[in-house]
């Protein structure tokens, strides 16, 4: 079985998948931002774009079905697949944290006796079963998803709104420049995930003759951004709580300030996101490893990458002292091999790239 | 394959953990209100009101026959006190439905206070969203005597209760959750709602009129409902450090910006006010460094049979609000939410720290104007 990602679906997938882990990234695992995350989510934003507009330049270059495709053309084999097993590993890593993330939520809210197996496994079995349906399959259910997400959010923020205080958005750089900055490069590592999808979608017929990175991505790290500033609203900043996921959770699900109606389309919005996280990130796992090894089979390689996800994930690698530190490297783990193996080729041939290497 | 794909999804559902170790309605006992207080050796002693399922009392409230099942539990903790509840309580005891939670004095003043409050707030099922009120005398009593009187349940009756007591500006409508948030932010202090449970009021009304000098324990009214709630608690650093009375409180969520409908006594004159919220708030230093709190107070007042005097009327609010804010000043709090406006002109949270607002706040001086509107309506 070939995983394949249809372009036409890609942008509703990563909307929903990079969205929910970029929120879950600096809002859970960076408290220490505080009233400011969301300028960190902005100057991750920023740092991004270079990243989709590359992406988007190498594609409109390339005839190619797939980035993909077109960079094992370009760049030769070897190197294509040894990326491709890097980005394997990342997302596949990316996958633990989601899970386990999603697994501290149901704990949290109903099941505080389970054992991290009893919510690891399901989970993530879900997830395997839907990403063996193919790329088709996840993103027409993302792109269904999507149509509920705004509504599901305006009927929060209606039934907030009377609880958002702009005053607790101040001071404005709330921890100082030298955190936001390092919140950014943070945040942009989970936004990166953006371009990782668009290398493995492939030109279908539905595709939009627009289906660009570039333009997706600005828009879910500034609507992120947004959703972030209303969050500050919420709280004002601490420095003297303790900063645990489970203590951001209860901020974020259940606060206490605002009414409790507002709880049952935030869990929806939130369980949602990301089981669509989890589920986008096995697949592209997966995806990237059949391009590596492009004799395994996609169910094998769904299963492999599953496999790994749920061992991280049990383990205290998915947790949130690792998940912060390999935030910081990320977006370099990401960003590099990608320009390393997209820069040459549009260098080489300007706007057209250079022919195949032999 | 398809086979093995059914297989499989049955296999996956079979282990969701939503069948198989949710706990169900009837096995949880979920309490309404909780109660805190400190006991004698200092240890911590947890009440709490829980709804019996499907109980009817016939109207006999004797031992045992009530339609809420009263449970207490001491222990050095919050947590070894809630273990006790947890043992006591027939059934699996959650605090997710909690409408009220209420401290006693002794223990909010108590340095075992703040360990108390940040257990509630990092419970794995919070109760952050109850109302929080502080008691003068025991919170158990308070915890005892929430009775549905007029015909609600207890929960459904504490919610309406409040509301009604809020728009009145009896007490600040702070919940939990408020309270904690504020408690541990870099911004103003927190208030709790103040009661008391008293089966008689005092014979006669003290000589002030409408709320002034009014305290729960003061409150001139005997009902079956035993439990007043009426002022605020004011704390500092986590310790409760002095009280406000219904005037002052009135005033304070005024200055708060929270719309409230209040009577206040002009010499003996009955009059009724409405707040409309704070224009022009200005908090700066001034050329020798002392810190000024500037801002203009709104309200309209209600013209009912006989217009009142309003020159009059805006000096005495505005002595009465320069008196609270003294009163904050000697006790070293900060309720009003004056930090908030004054941290806007910081750029980063360690700066606004350095600035140290509390003790700035201390020494400030105020330069406060009342407006009011006269209306008929």
């Amino acid at each position: 079985m070939k995983l394949t990602l249809p372009l036409s679906s890609v942008r509703a997938l990563a909307i929903v998948a990079v969205s929910s882990r970029f929120l879950m990234g600096i809002f859970l695992d960076m408290p220490w931002l505080y009233n400011a995350a969301w300028l960190s989510a902005l100057g991750a934003t920023l740092l991004c774009a270079p990243l989709g507009l590359l992406i988007d330049r190498f594609a409109r270059a390339n005839d190619a079905r797939s980035a993909l495709e077109a960079l094992e053309a370009h760049s030769g084999r070897l190197l294509t697949r040894c990326v491709s097993m890097l980005f394997c590993l990342i997302c596949a890593y990316e996958t633990a944290v989601t899970a386990r993330v999603l697994s501290n939520t149901v704990r949290h809210v109903a099941l505080s006796e389970s054992s991290a197996l009893s919510l690891l496994l399901p989970l993530l079995l879900a997830a395997m079963l839907a990403a063996c349906l193919n790329g088709q399959a996840v993103g027409s259910a993302a792109r269904v998803w999507l149509k509920f997400v705004p509504v599901l959010l305006l009927i929060v923020v209606l039934i907030q709104a009377k609880s958002y205080r702009l005053q607790w958005l101040f001071p404005l750089l709330g921890p100082g420049l030298e955190t936001l900055a390092d919140g950014a490069v943070g945040g942009a590592g989970w936004l990166s995930l953006f371009a990782l999808l668009w290398l493995c979608a492939q030109r279908d017929e539905g595709a939009p003759s627009r289906s660009g990175a570039l333009l997706p991505m600005l828009a879910t790290g500034a609507a992120c951004a947004l959703l972030l500033a209303l969050l500050a609203t919420m709280t004002p900043p601490s420095v003297r709580t303790d900063l645990t996921r489970t203590y951001q959770l209860d901020k974020l699900l259940s606060n206490g300030r605002a009414s409790l109606v507002s709880q049952l389309p935030l869990i929806l919005l939130w369980y949602n996101g990301l089981i669509f996280g989890t589920t986008t990130g096995v697949f592209l796992s997966a995806k990237f490893l059949q391009t590596a090894l492009p004799r395994l089979d996609g169910r094998l390689a769904v299963l492999l990458c599953g496999s790994m996800a749920f061992a991280a994930a049990m383990l205290a690698l998915a947790e949130q002292s690792a998940a912060v530190a390999a935030s910081r490297w990320l977006f370099v783990a990401v960003a590099t091999p990608t320009l390393v193996l997209l820069l040459p080729p549009l260098w080489k041939g300007g706007k057209t790239a250079c022919a195949p290497a032999k | 394959m398809r086979a093995g794909k059914i297989i499989a999804l049955l296999l996956a559902v079979a282990c969701l953990t939503g069948c198989e170790s949710a706990r169900q309605v009837e096995s949880i006992a979920f309490a309404v209100v909780l109660g805190a207080d400190l006991t004698e050796d200092e240890n911590i002693e947890l009440t709490v009101q829980i709804p019996k399922s499907g109980a009817q009392s016939d109207g006999d409230e004797g031992e045992g026959n009530s339609d809420y099942l009263i449970a207490s539990a001491r222990g050095s903790t919050f947590t070894d006190a809630l273990m006790g509840l947890d043992i006591t309580v027939p059934r699996d005891l959650s605090l997710t439905q909690v409408k009220l939670l209420v401290v006693s004095e002794a223990l909010a003043r108590h340095e075992k206070f703040f360990n108390l409050a940040e257990s509630l707030a990092k419970q794995q099922q919070t109760c952050s969203s109850a109302y929080f009120a502080v008691c003068r005398g025991e919170a158990s009593a308070i915890v005892r005597e929430q009775k549905p009187v007029i015909g609600m349940r207890v929960s459904s009756g504490i919610i309406a209760m409040f509301e009604h007591h809020r728009t009145r500006g009896y007490i600040t409508g702070a919940n939990f959750a408020d309270f904690y948030y504020q408690g541990v932010s870099v911004f103003s202090d927190p208030v709790a709602i103040l009661c008391a449970a008293t089966k008689t009021g005092p014979e006669e009304p003290s000589e002030e009129h409408a709320l002034d000098g009014m305290t729960p324990e003061t409150v001139a009214a005997e009902s079956e409902n035993y439990n007043e709630y009426v002022g605020a608690a004011l704390f500092r650093d986590g310790l409760m450090v002095g009280i406000l009375d219904g005037q002052e409180t009135c005033l304070l969520n005024a200055v708060r910006g929270a719309p409230v409908f209040f009577n206040y006594s002009l010499e003996g004159m009955p009059v009724s006010l409405q707040s409309q919220g704070v224009r022009d708030m200005r908090i700066g230093e001034d050329e020798n460094g002392e810190t000024r709190v500037a801002f203009s107070l709104q309200f309209t007042v209600v013209a009912d049979l006989k217009a009142p005097p309003v020159e009059t009327l805006r000096e005495t609010l505005r002595e009465d609000l320069l008196e609270l804010l003294r009163l904050c000043q000697r006790l070293q709090v900060e309720p009003f939410g004056f930090a908030e406006h004054r941290a806007a002109d910081f750029a980063s949270l360690a700066q606004w720290q350095r600035y140290d607002w509390k003790e700035r706040f201390v020494r400030s001086s105020f330069d406060v104007e009342v407006n009011i509107t006269v209306t008929d309506a």
